[in-house]
Order: C-alpha cells, then structure tokens, then sequence
C-alpha cells in the first residue's frame, strides 16, 4: 500500500452531483493515510456516460477503484418533490427501471475492467419529507421505495465479485443527516454533501480501498483491568467488579459481546495486561458474567513485564508483523508507551468513559473487510494450534526430531477458478515470506488460469494438530525455455517448516517434467520480506548475471524434498 | 491580523504566510477559484465554529473581506475555548 510498493493507486470518483470539492477531501485522506493515490473525477452526473462508452477518458484511465456515488435526490428526485404525483406502482416501476439500468453500468464496467474494484454506494435520503405523517400513513409513501432501490444496488454488489456496496446511508444515519447535508453547497456548487460528510466520505472510501487491498488487521490485543471489567484485579473482590447486567458492568458486559463478534469475524484476540497472572485469570475463569474466557485468546500476556516487550513476544508467538495488531487500553500512559515505541501498532485512542466504548470499538475500520473467508473463520483455532506446535519445538531435542513428530501431509494442487478469490487474498496479505510480492486481484488470477504459459499452483498443509488450509501459493511462467517464478509465497503461519523446500521440489520435478532447462526466481526486497533473500541460495540456486536473481539448472540439479513432509499432488 | 485564518489561508490555498495581506484578492491567487474558495470558507466555519449565508460566500473574495466578516460573526471566546459549531 506504501508508495514504495508500486505506482500510485489509480481511483476514479463518479457520480451524480458535482465531484470536484469531494475528490480534494478523498486527496488528504489518502495523504493522511500515506497512501500514494491518483484521483480521476467524472464530470457533473456524467457517471452514465463515463460508464457506457468504452472510449471515455474513465475507461482509458484504468482505474484501480472506483466510487460510484448517487445520490436520492438525483436519482428520484420526484420522490421528494412530488411523491403524491406519482402511484404506488409508478414508484416501483421506478425503481425498478433505475436499477436494471444500475445492473447493466456495472455489469459493463465489471466486464470491460476486470481489474478495478467498483464500490456502489447506496443512496441517502433525506429522513423526513413534506409528507410528514402520510409518509408512513398513505400510499405516498417514498422510503420504502428507497429501500427497496438500496436493496438492489446490494443484490448488483453480490452478484459480481468486483462490485462492493458502500452503505452511505448508515454513515449519514450515524452522523445525522442535518449535518450530512449542506443546502448551501447544493445551491452554489451543487454539491450534495456537507463539509462533514464530506470528510466521512472520504473517510470511508479510503478505508474500504485499504480493506480491499488486504490491509486488514488480524489481532485486537486487550488490557484487563478497567478495559473487560471495571475494577482492579487483585485489589477487588469478584463480585465488587463492574462486569455484568448492573449498572455500568453493562458497558463491559456488551463491550465484551462486540470483541466476540469480532473474533468470529476473524479477528484474533490477545491479552497485555500487568496484574498478577492468578489474580487475572480467576476472573477470567470464574466470573459469572465474564464472555472471553481463556479459550477465546490466541496469546495471553499477564504479568508486570513492560507492554512494549508483551507486545513482541505476542507478535512472535503468533508469527504476525507489528502492523496486525491493534491496541485497546484504557491507560493513556499504556497508549503514549505503544504508540511512542511500536508506531505500526493500531493504538485506539481510548475514550476516558467506558460506556464509550461499544460506540469505539463498532466505529473502527481497522478490521473492515468485504467479504469473509473459510480462513478467516478458522483463524482462531490455527493459532492455537500454532502456539501447540511452539512448545513441542522447544521440548524436541533436534530440529529433524520436531519436523517429524509434526507428520506434516502437503498437498498439492493446480489453480482453479473456484480458489480464485482465496489465491488473490493471500497475495494481497501475504508480505514476509513472499519472493516478489506482486499483488493480484480475482480477475487477474483468473487471467492467468486462461493463459497457457502460466501455471498456478497452491499448497495445502495438515499436521498431527489439524488442517492449516492454503498455505503457499506458486506462479510460474514459461518464457525462452525456462520456468520463471512469478511468485512464491507461504504464509506466516508455516515459515520454519521447510514446506518451502517441498513446494520448490515439486516445482523443480514439474519444470523438469515439462522440458524446462532451468528454474528461475528471483527475490524483490521489500521493507518486510528479508526472511526470504537467502532463500534461493540456501536451496542450491545459483545466481544469474541479473541482480536478485538465482536459477537452477534442471540438468544437472536435482531439488529433494525434506522426508518428514508427504507430499501429494492433484494434477488437472 | 488572525493567526488561525492566516494558516488556513496558506494550507487551502499553499501560499506561504508573508504573502497573506489584507489587500490580497481571489483574482491574485491561481488556487483562489470557485472551488478553492468553497473549500476555504468551509475550513473557516469549522476552525471559528460559524456558518456563512449563502449569499455572503461569494462576496468574501479576498483576505479584508473574510477578516471583516469574521469580526461580524464571530463571538469572542469568553474563556478562551474554542466556540462550538452552531448546530445547522
């Protein structure tokens, strides 16, 4: 996402109201999130047009995203001035004529740009009309017909895997739309957002730019006391604590409720807290209206060594890089300590009153995704048994000894376009052990399944501890005789493991198979993926006369797999 | 003149702050168009807490004339807080 990985981010706004003010509020938020992006703004309620004709200037600027942003008022603006002008079923026939035209734009742009993300925004209305009570009351009614126009924008977003929805109307509805809408801007510069929603706006697009760029943090990672339970640990009695359905233990109580959603949304939770560890953990154990228990944490951290050191060993526990986590505490000294000594953390700035805090946790973007994967259900359980799986190191007496009690099973198998959508994820999020970290969304993988001189492969591992699913992923292309490794990635659950040793002798015998003379890779360094510059090396490659590059000759050198891994494969 | 309508005049229109005179117009600045003009005048009702009318806001085209307005609308600070933004 850095503007060291790549040319700027290409994102085009268009929509049915003057863009131009929006797009200068989108341009300081992308700056303010140190994202290098490149705005393109379609012309006023030119969104049509741009959409339609595959020689506009939208189509030749090839966006990497695109904000489709239409408001109500453009769109039906009978409804609001004239809702009793119209029948009942002249408003649903309405609708249903904007949204067949709606489907036809997007599944246009969809298919004539298979690599640009389009994010629908879904439209704001205003909350009361001059219906007053009839609006409810009579056949005039026009919100349910809004309604029913946002719930087909959303059917549109599911049914093409690059449309996304954008709910606007719950951002105006948390905002209040007296303050989403600016009567000023619309009369001078027709402009249909106010400052404010302006800001929201752009807000909200930037972040969803960064949840489908695979920017998603992993690990919520919580204090104790006065942040699950009101109280101290260890200073009051079980039952003196504020957790629970009296008074403010309700906000802990519902606090806590939110954190498990999150956690089967995916996301991972921690504990860094300094207290007695047995004083911690009776509560943690044995309150009656406590809902995280043990279990429910990949990493606990209770003790009075200091939260920065905590923090690294979670990070190395989990095997997840600084920028995963986010950090939710109440002491602002404890927040000044992180932020000030590990600035990739997330540090939620934590409101003094607790009954905010289900307001702040539901606020962040920081765990936004679009779409919720089979790994991301399982996450919790892969590292726990991660964590299994580190102990048993540190009691082996060899390394080979703890590779083999492991029983590690690879399999292995071609590209398909079912895996699709989980290959494009796992380039978005993979960054430590990954060779040349190119980034491919659903479109361009299955670009490259259609193309004969590509080959995909995906590696799947299971242990004696469970299944860890897709964990490696390999792209290669065939060019002058030579397999070239376009990409070859492993997750960051697995590095240690030598599965990279067998994914590559499987490779190495495919290229060989297919008369490659030889297998060529080469490393991209990136601020995060140093682990792998040996790689190559360290397996017998041998460099090139490129820089970064390595290749092995296929005649003369033969790649084995390390014994304790059984390899299997699933050929086409 | 006001310090904090000085900075934001130098960020929304990138002008360095000497250069920000009274005497200066619109027509002086090439960033100064209709669009960099809204843009202002909406980062100067949140930084004062004010609301413009609509007709005012093409008239404030140049330093004087949003410095005399400022004077007009906004109330002194009573305990040097910043005034809170008039619900609309």
């Amino acid at each position: 996402m850095k503007s060291q990985e790549s040319a700027p981010i290409r994102v085009a706004l268009l929509g049915s109201f003057t863009l131009e003010l929006l797009a200068r509020y989108v341009a300081r938020e992308f700056r303010n999130q140190q994202i290098d992006a490149d705005l393109y703004v379609g012309g006023y309620s030119q969104y049509q047009q741009d959409l339609l004709d595959p020689n506009s200037s939208y189509y030749r600027y090839h966006p990497a995203y695109t904000l489709l942003l239409v408001e109500a008022l453009d769109v039906f603006p009978a409804f609001y001035f004239g809702p009793s002008l119209l029948t009942e079923r002249d408003k649903a026939a309405l609708v249903q004529e904007r949204l067949s035209e709606f489907r036809q734009l997007v599944v246009l742009s969809c298919a004539r740009m298979t690599n640009n993300q389009l994010l629908i925004a879904q439209a704001v209305f205003p909350g009361r009309t001059i219906l007053g009570p009839l609006e409810w009351n009579s056949a005039d009614s026009v919100q349910e017909h809004i309604a029913e126009f946002n719930a087909g924008l959303a059917r549109i977003g599911r049914d093409l895997p690059n449309a996304h929805i954008l709910d606007l109307p719950g951002a105006a509805l948390e905002m209040g739309y007296a303050r989403w809408r600016d009567p000023r801007l619309w009369y001078l510069a027709r402009c249909r957002l106010s400052h404010a929603a302006m800001e929201e706006v752009a807000r909200l697009l930037v972040a969803s730019v960064g949840a489908l760029h695979g920017k998603r943090r992993k690990c919520l990672v919580l204090d104790l006391d006065n942040t699950l339970w009101g109280g101290i640990a260890g200073n009051d009695a079980l039952e003196e604590l504020h957790l629970g359905p009296e008074g403010i233990g309700l906000a802990f109580y519902e606090f806590q409720r939110l954190i498990r959603q999150l956690k089967a949304q995916g996301i991972l939770l921690a504990i860094n807290s300094k207290n007695n560890f047995a004083d911690a953990m009776e509560i943690i154990e044995k309150h009656p209206w406590m809902i995280l228990r043990r279990e429910d944490f990949a990493a606990i951290r209770i003790n009075w060594s200091d939260k920065t050191t905590n923090m690294h060993e979670i990070s190395e526990e989990l095997g997840l890089g600084m920028d995963s986590f986010v950090y939710f505490d109440d002491s602002p000294f404890e927040r000044n300590l992180i932020r000030s000594q590990l600035p990739e953390v997330l540090t939620v700035e934590v409101p003094a009153d607790p009954t905010e805090y289900v307001d702040t946790l539901s606020h962040l973007d920081a765990f936004w995704t679009f779409a919720l994967t089979d790994e991301d259900r399982t996450r919790h359980q892969k590292y726990k048994l991660r964590a299994q799986r580190e102990s048993m190191r540190k009691s082996a007496r060899s390394l080979k000894e703890f590779y083999s009690s492991l029983q590690m099973k690879a399999v292995i198998r071609p590209g398909s376009e079912a895996l699709a959508s989980r290959v494009s994820q796992v380039t978005q999020r993979t960054n430590q052990f990954n060779l040349t970290t190119k980034r491919y969304d659903p479109g361009q993988i299955r670009q490259l399944l259609a193309d004969d001189s590509h080959r995909l492969w995906v590696l799947e591992l299971s242990d004696r501890f469970g299944s860890e699913g897709i964990v490696g992923v390999a792209v290669m292309s065939e060019r002058d005789g030579d397999w070239g490794i376009d990409t070859f990635l492993l997750s960051c659950r697995v590095i240690g493991r030598t599965v990279e040793q067998a994914f590559l002798a499987f490779i190495s015998a495919e290229a060989k198979r297919s008369g490659a003379r030889r297998l060529v890779g080469r490393y991209l360094p990136t601020p995060r993926n140093s682990c792998v510059a040996e790689l190559y090396p360290s397996l017998g490659f041998q460099p090139t006369d490129q820089p970064d590059e390595w290749a092995l000759d296929l005649d003369s050198q033969t790649l084995a797999s390390p014994p304790w891994i059984e390899v299997t494969s699933e050929n086409e | 003149m006001d310090e904090r309508l000085i900075k934001i005049i130098g960020r929304v229109l990138a002008l360095p702050e000497h250069e920000i005179r009274p005497e200066l117009t619109a027509a002086q600045v090439e960033r100064w168009d209709s669009l960099g003009h809204l843009e202002l005048i909406l980062e100067i009702e949140k930084e004062f807490g004010l609301q413009f009318r609509a007709d005012d806001i093409p008239r404030l085209k140049s330093v004087g004339e949003l410095l005399q307005s400022l004077k007009t609308q906004v109330q002194p600070p009573l305990d040097g807080r910043k005034p809170v933004r008039q619900p609309r």
